[in-house]
């Protein structure tokens, strides 16, 4: 009577009665508040960001889309509670360039695969970093700091955000282009690596533009080069580093949208079509191109790709240089 | 002159709004509320309460938080002083002395002159910040890796006098408490180190997790041991507010811990939590009567309190003037200032002086409204050490795991609070004491980081903490007061100082 093929109509079906809820859910998505799982500690450029527009598609969602920080392990354990949670698009992780496409390479441990193991639902933003030197510097152009580097090997000193942190990376881009050596001094975070900076204490920084706003528009840092291809709107004076000799050159910090693989295609479309609207409203808008934060907001595959794209070049370029952590 | 009172003239005129000084109250008391939690700390709510402060203009939204952070301040030392707890590393000079004048009788006046200790340091910190915040950001800027590394130094020598007991207990604390700060990432080469290949381990151990084991755990279950001096503690409440005798004591150490927090407070590498620990180490060592330290003296409230508070405030200073947050709270109110818009740097200034001013004049009224609340909740907190032990602990427990759990989300820590109980129960037990392990665990990290970049820096060259000026000097300092205590010509003088 009650045979295997019984047995598996049986599981299939109690399968689709399981599942039947979860289909329900995806049209009157979201019922209850969604989590925003951001990879870095509270106050940062990227929690303040991701806190901004969260506040924006909360309010065109329906539901409140409640941030929760873990900076732990360079970001690794926020990727790894994002990719343990249910895939019904109440888990959604910030991706930044550290945990997604640079980290893999970069941890010798690492077990996950971001690439992998979520969906890409929308790129948010890009913001340039900038070089930036301080005004009593002695070099007054990009040229000059990459001039006394070729000639005085190990002479520069550098600054950055911290150890495999897109300040570092973008920074180590540049020298292996350029075929400099210099010494890196790792701080935790931009902030104080700045004030050594301004000291006098190190050559030179490339850092986030919004973490160093204030002070370039003070006068107390210089902008020496942008990371982008293209240049700032915001500094039209500065350079780009593609231009000034290393066309290859091009680095920026950006922030998206994931959510766990197997998500509901409605689901990443509602969080989508929310997300770009929030992006679009006048408040979200201005503050972050007050900062020099630039909004994309494009499609999920163009956003795949990207990351794709980003992945190999870093894995290549960790390779060859051979920085890593264990 | 005239500038300074224009401009707090106009501070005043945006903090005495009824919105602002609504908004200054409402954080006040949560930042008061969060302090006497153990666990809860200032970071975890401030970050919870920024997507709150959207809707709030952001003189309104920074003042509430700033009104946070020094609110946690005042909320920390009660839970220190009553039940032997700090809820962070400023706060643990508190429990040497406030909490034992607790345990004979003297707890009202413990948290008296806590609050007005407080209340004194606080204005003036809040006028040097508005007289002179432009031009001590240079000082800022001359403290580079060097400077710090030395001024760590110096604050471990403090440590050392810390200790009411033994010399070399002392020491031997010290060094655990800076191998346990190793513990955790590299922050050069990326390593990990000494974290068993426990992923939870990998970003080091949490100040709050072992502070709140090796003190409060600890103190439960040394309580639990020896029932009968919870009895005393019970019985006799004495005096609730401090009297003439009490303030002509304290009013010295006042001054002195101000002017030491104030100082101390505008260095961005986190100075500021030097101070409590410099104040009591200078008001013992230039006392009449150094044996009274560690068994209840009011100095030993009054002077660290109120440099921890002046602290608090002109760390504000490299925040307003730089845009450069000296630790992680005002890390957070630099992502406060980005969501509202506001871009952190030395034109916040001239180019939002409602904001700089307003903030500035909501401190001065933040801190009258502590003293206000505070003073009349002494007599309920006086009452709390009434209620029997047996339900009491159970209630700190809980408070405990909670206030952990709320940090990460981590189970594990709070397993790691019952592990530091116990190793702080038989330490203790020992005849060793937890403050110096605990400052060796705070210095021993910013140590660590500004020592190898200050080696990255000059490539190894060591002499670059003699060469520069202000290192130099701090070294000399520190290797004087190592001398004045080895020295076997000034032997018996150490013996007065060190011990009991």
């Amino acid at each position: 009577m009650f045979n295997r093929r019984t047995f598996c109509a049986f599981v299939t079906l109690a399968g689709v009665a399981i599942a039947a809820p979860v289909f329900a859910q995806t049209d009157d998505y979201p019922t209850r508040p969604i989590k925003l799982i951001v990879p870095y500690a509270a106050g940062g450029g990227t929690d303040a960001i991701a806190r901004l527009v969260a506040n924006g598609v909360g309010a065109k969602i329906g539901q409140s889309m409640v941030v929760e920080n873990n900076g732990t392990a360079g970001g690794n354990v926020a990727s790894q509670t994002a990719a343990n949670a249910a895939a019904d698009g109440y888990t959604v992780l910030m991706a930044n360039q550290g945990p997604m496409v640079v980290n893999p390479h970069l941890f010798k441990n690492m077990k996950l695969d971001p690439l992998a193991a979520f969906d890409p639902v929308i790129l948010v933003a890009q913001t340039p970093l900038v070089v930036v030197v301080s005004k009593s510097s002695a070099y007054k152009s990009f040229k000059d700091v990459v001039e006394y580097g070729k000639q005085n090997a190990g002479k520069l000193t550098y600054g950055s955000a911290g150890n495999g942190s897109a300040s570092h990376l973008a920074t180590e881009m540049l020298l292996t282009q350029a075929g400099i050596t210099a010494v890196h001094v790792p701080y935790k975070g931009a902030g104080p690596a700045l004030n050594d900076m301004l000291g006098g204490r190190g050559d030179f920084m490339i850092t986030t533009l919004p973490s160093v706003l204030g002070l370039i528009d003070s006068g107390d840092m210089i902008p020496v080069a942008v990371t982008t291809s293209e240049r700032v709107p915001k500094y039209k004076d500065v350079p780009t580093i593609a231009e000034s000799g290393f066309p290859e050159y091009s680095s920026a910090a950006w922030y998206g949208f994931v959510v766990p693989k197997g998500t509901p295609g409605p689901i990443i479309e509602k969080l989508r079509a929310a997300t770009t609207e929030a992006l679009a409203t006048s408040t979200i808008k201005e503050r972050l191109e007050a900062d020099g934060t630039t909004i994309v907001g494009n499609k999920p595959a163009e956003f795949a790709s990207m990351m794709a794209a980003e992945s190999k070049r870093w894995a290549e370029f960790l390779a060859k240089t051979g920085i890593s952590i264990k | 002159m005239f500038d300074l009172l224009s401009n707090l003239f106009l501070g005043f005129g945006v903090a005495l709004t009824f919105n602002n000084l609504f908004l200054c109250l409402l954080g006040c008391l949560v930042g008061t509320l969060v302090g006497i939690l153990p666990g809860v700390g200032p970071i975890a709510t401030i970050s919870m309460l920024l997507p709150i402060t959207f809707g709030l203009d952001p003189v309104g939204a920074l003042i509430m938080l700033a009104g946070i952070y020094y609110g946690a301040q005042y909320g920390g030392s009660t839970t220190a002083i009553l039940v032997n707890i700090p809820g962070e590393a400023t706060a643990v000079v508190t429990t040497l002395d406030g909490h034992q004048m607790a345990r004979r009788g003297q707890a009202g006046i413990a948290l008296g002159i806590a609050a007005i200790g407080s209340f004194l340091a606080g204005t003036v910190a809040t006028i040097v910040i508005a007289a002179l915040a432009k031009p001590l950001t240079g000082l800022a800027l001359v403290f580079g890796p060097a400077e710090y590394f030395s001024l760590m130094v110096m604050g471990l020598v403090f440590a050392v006098v810390l200790a009411h007991g033994s010399i070399i207990k002392a020491i031997a604390m010290i060094l655990v408490g800076i191998l346990l700060s190793t513990v955790g990432v590299d922050i050069e080469t990326g390593e990990d180190r000494m974290t068993l290949g426990l992923s939870f381990l990998f970003d080091g151990i949490d100040f709050a997790v072992l502070a709140m084991g090796v003190f409060g755990i600890a103190e439960i279950l040394r309580n639990l041991d020896n029932v009968e001096t919870r009895d005393v503690v019970r019985q006799t409440i004495g005096r609730l507010l401090p009297g003439w005798k009490e303030f002509k004591q304290a009013a010295a150490p006042i001054t002195r811990g101000t002017l030491l927090g104030s100082v101390l407070g505008i260095l961005p590498g986190n100075g500021a939590v030097l101070a409590p620990f410099a104040s009591y180490s200078l008001e013992k060592k230039i006392s009449k009567h150094p044996e009274r330290f560690g068994k209840g003296a009011i100095e030993g409230v009054a002077g660290p309190e109120s440099a921890n508070n002046a602290g608090a405030q002109t760390s504000f200073i490299p925040l307003l003037t730089l845009g450069i947050p000296p630790n992680a709270v005002m890390a957070l109110m630099v992502g406060a200032m980005t969501i509202h818009g506001i871009v952190p740097g030395p034109l916040v200034m001239t180019s939002n002086p409602t904001l700089f001013w307003g903030m500035i004049a909501s401190m001065w009224l933040g801190n009258l409204m502590l003293l206000i609340i505070n003073l009349p909740m002494i007599g309920l907190w006086v009452r709390l050490l009434k209620v029997p032990y047996q339900l009491l602990f159970p209630a700190i427990l809980m408070f405990c795991c909670i206030g952990i759990f709320s940090i990460n989300s981590e189970p594990v820590q709070v397993l790691m609070i019952a592990f530091f109980g116990i190793v702080g129960y038989a330490i203790s037990k020992l005849g060793f004491e937890p403050a110096p392990l605990l400052l060796g665990f705070v210095l021993g990290r910013l140590m660590e980081e500004n020592f190898r970049r200050a080696l990255l820096m000059s490539r190894g060259d060591m002499m670059t903490f003699i060469e520069n000026p202000i290192s130099a000097v701090l070294l000399a300092i520190s290797v004087l007061l190592l001398a004045m205590a080895l020295l076997p010509s000034l032997r018996k003088n150490r013996d007065e100082v060190f011990t009991e």
